[in-house]
């Protein structure tokens, strides 16, 4: 064996990764041609291998093995790094050294009952914010960060009983929706033209809310913002408390809605909510993909008992454009308090052309939170163009990087996409927020 | 080896992303290259799920990759490839001979085409170690010479050398079985 030899196999075969045939790259060494011939074959038939493996399902679950791993490494790390015994013991040093600081055992008692304004609410607040960084666990953590929401509903709920006006932020699942007028369970919030909300919210989702209560028993909301997010995907694994779905690894907590009897490989709908980085399940609900029943391609039409979850109705755009005019801000506020029957009968009424049962005109939201009229959007379809990997395919229900797409008859598919495949989608979204897919390109 | 250094600072912090990024950028190769060696796609898999998850372990045990990134996934994968044969080794009664450890890995019958080539495998399993990393290393998962070369800790030269040996042998030991 000489260098030379090893050298010509070498470049042989780069010529060949570089496109050239057996012969053109043979035709470089043509006193050796005889000799490499064979090896370079023999080489291309090595190669051919292990061809064309592994499958996009093989590497999805290692991915997903490897990411769940990840997360429970990365949850271990969030407790403080010192024994349990030593833990309590600076737990307790720190929560004697806090109340001889605060003045005493009288005084957290009372800061327990405070509400946002008083001179005892930060004092609560930061006795909670010692609790929790003391707390073990991270399911234990996750538990009292949701316990402390809880009471900041409680908190609001009492200020706006009371009547004050106090600088407010909590978070809660919207419940209803009519207009300018939302519902957090039993906390209604007057969403006003200087509100700040992102498209795209859903009667469901957990949003945070930042703004002041009112002497008329309401939230005036400075701005609206997810906190949870919405997504279909199967079941990856179920490790203890923690289940990969998607991709993602979510927490199970015990106050964890799970629907059912859900097992790995189960297509479900889940409801979840960020707490620091790590992602909590609120709801899992398995899909039957033969029972959800698919919006057709009819013009738009929201569901009757579902708030539309990126419009508002045409009276209440009319009450906003209204509030654009010299009317303060405040004033609109006491009219919707005021007058919320008067308003939903103007409802009825100006909705009453297209008959009862009838789509309502909407409004939809721009970018700035502005809302433009809905009669100069009636029948558009926003367009949207999407890179990701097909993750499952039930029926003309196509789950594209944790995204389901419709596809029917009229969607072009080009390249024959499979599970697995990594696809450039064109789709359409309907102003329910059904994504049609138009044309499905699978990338080489 | 792409771009290593700036992945090891977001790997030490196990960020998804990053990763993601190393999965997608390495898996393929890797299993190919486990795929290779041990002739079953199940050993395969299960094979480079390992690597990736005691890529995470070590990371967050501080002990994760320094310089290369593809120079620590391809060294612990021959270890994990290693651990499975001393694994198979020990629960034989028998020691076995690279034909037979070869049996061990291909003794499900693999449904890729490509796999079934039995005279070839036969052939392969009658090489060195050394020349049957090689060989995996550059055909299946499509390391340069100078990317081997870092993963098998010798120089470019050697590793040419290497890999012309062992195509020369494979060759000889195919004429052997009648080809």
């Amino acid at each position: 064996m000489n260098r030379e030899l090893d050298t010509a196999f070498e470049n042989c075969l780069m010529a060949m990764d570089q496109g050239e045939s057996l012969d053109q790259a043979l035709s470089r060494y043509p006193e050796k041609a005889d000799e490499l011939r064979p090896l370079l074959t023999l080489a291309s038939r090595t190669r051919q291998f292990t061809a064309d493996l592994p499958s996009r399902a093989t590497a999805m679950r290692s991915r997903s093995q490897m990411l769940g791993r990840a997360f429970e490494l990365r949850t271990v790390d969030r407790g403080p790094a010192v024994q349990p015994w030593l833990r309590w013991s600076i737990a307790l040093l720190g929560l004697s050294l806090f109340i001889l600081i605060s003045g005493g055992v009288g005084l957290m008692a009372a800061s327990a009952q405070s509400l946002p304004g008083d001179g005892l609410y930060p004092l609560k607040r930061s006795a909670e914010r010692i609790q929790l960084s003391f707390t073990p666990g991270l399911t234990n953590r996750l538990s009292l960060t949701i316990t402390q929401d809880m009471r900041r509903l409680d908190e609001v709920l009492r200020l706006l009983e009371l009547k004050r006006v106090e600088a407010v932020e909590f978070e809660a699942n919207l419940s209803d929706r009519q207009g300018s007028r939302w519902q957090f369970g039993d906390i209604p919030v007057l969403v006003t033209q200087n509100t700040s909300i992102p498209s795209g919210l859903r009667v469901g989702d957990l949003l945070r809310i930042r703004g002041r209560t009112t002497s008329q028993g309401w939230v005036r909301a400075d701005s609206i913002a997810a906190v949870g997010l919405t997504f279909d995907g199967y079941i990856e694994a179920m490790k203890g408390n923690i289940w990969v779905i998607d991709g993602r690894s979510l927490v199970i907590l015990a106050s964890s809605e799970i629907d059912g009897n859900l097992a790995t490989g189960d297509l479900v709908r889940v409801h979840a909510r960020s707490e620091g980085e790590s992602l909590v399940i609120q709801r899992v609900i398995g899909i039957n993909p033969a029972a959800t029943p698919i919006p057709t391609l009819a013009p738009a039409s929201p569901a009757a008992d579902e708030p539309d979850p990126t419009t508002s109705s045409e009276a209440d755009q009319d009450d906003r454009d209204e509030s654009g005019d010299d009317e303060s801000e405040d004033e609109r506020e006491e009219r919707a308090t005021a007058e919320p029957d008067e308003d939903e009968g103007e409802e009825h009424e100006e909705g009453s052309s297209s008959g009862e049962g009838e789509p309502t005109p909407e409004a939809e939201e721009t970018e700035d939170g502005s809302h433009e009229a809905d009669d100069e959007h009636e029948g558009e379809l926003k367009e949207i163009e999407f890179n990701g990997v097909i993750q499952a395919i039930d029926g003309n229900r196509w789950l594209i990087d944790g995204t389901t797409f419709l596809v029917d008859e009229e969607t072009r598919l080009e390249g024959d996409p499979e599970i697995g495949d990594e696809v450039e989608v064109k789709a359409e979204q309907r102003q329910d927020g059904t994504l049609y897919a138009v044309r499905i390109d699978r990338h080489d | 080896m792409g771009p290593e250094l700036s992945h090891i600072q977001s790997l030490t912090e196990l960020d998804p992303k990053a990763l993601s990024e190393v999965h997608k950028a390495h898996y393929a190769s890797i299993y190919r290259y486990a795929l290779h060696r041990l002739n079953n796609e199940q050993h395969a898999e299960d094979a480079s799920s390992e690597v990736f998850v005691r890529l995470v372990e070590a990371l967050h045990a501080g002990k994760g990759p320094s310089k290369s990134v593809t120079g620590w996934l391809f060294q612990t994968a021959s270890n994990v490839i290693n651990d499975f044969f001393r694994k198979e080794y020990r629960q034989a009664t028998h020691p076995l001979d690279p034909h037979e450890m070869s049996e061990i890995g291909g003794a499900q019958a693999s449904t890729n085409p490509s796999l079934q080539d039995p005279t070839l495998r036969k052939a392969l399993s009658g090489l060195t170690e050394a020349q049957q990393q090689v060989l995996a290393l550059r055909f299946s998962a499509d390391l340069s010479l100078a990317d081997t070369a870092k993963v098998m800790n010798k120089s470019v030269n050697a590793v040419k050398a290497l890999q012309f040996r062992a195509v020369s042998n494979l060759r000889d030991a195919l004429k052997d079985e009648g080809e």
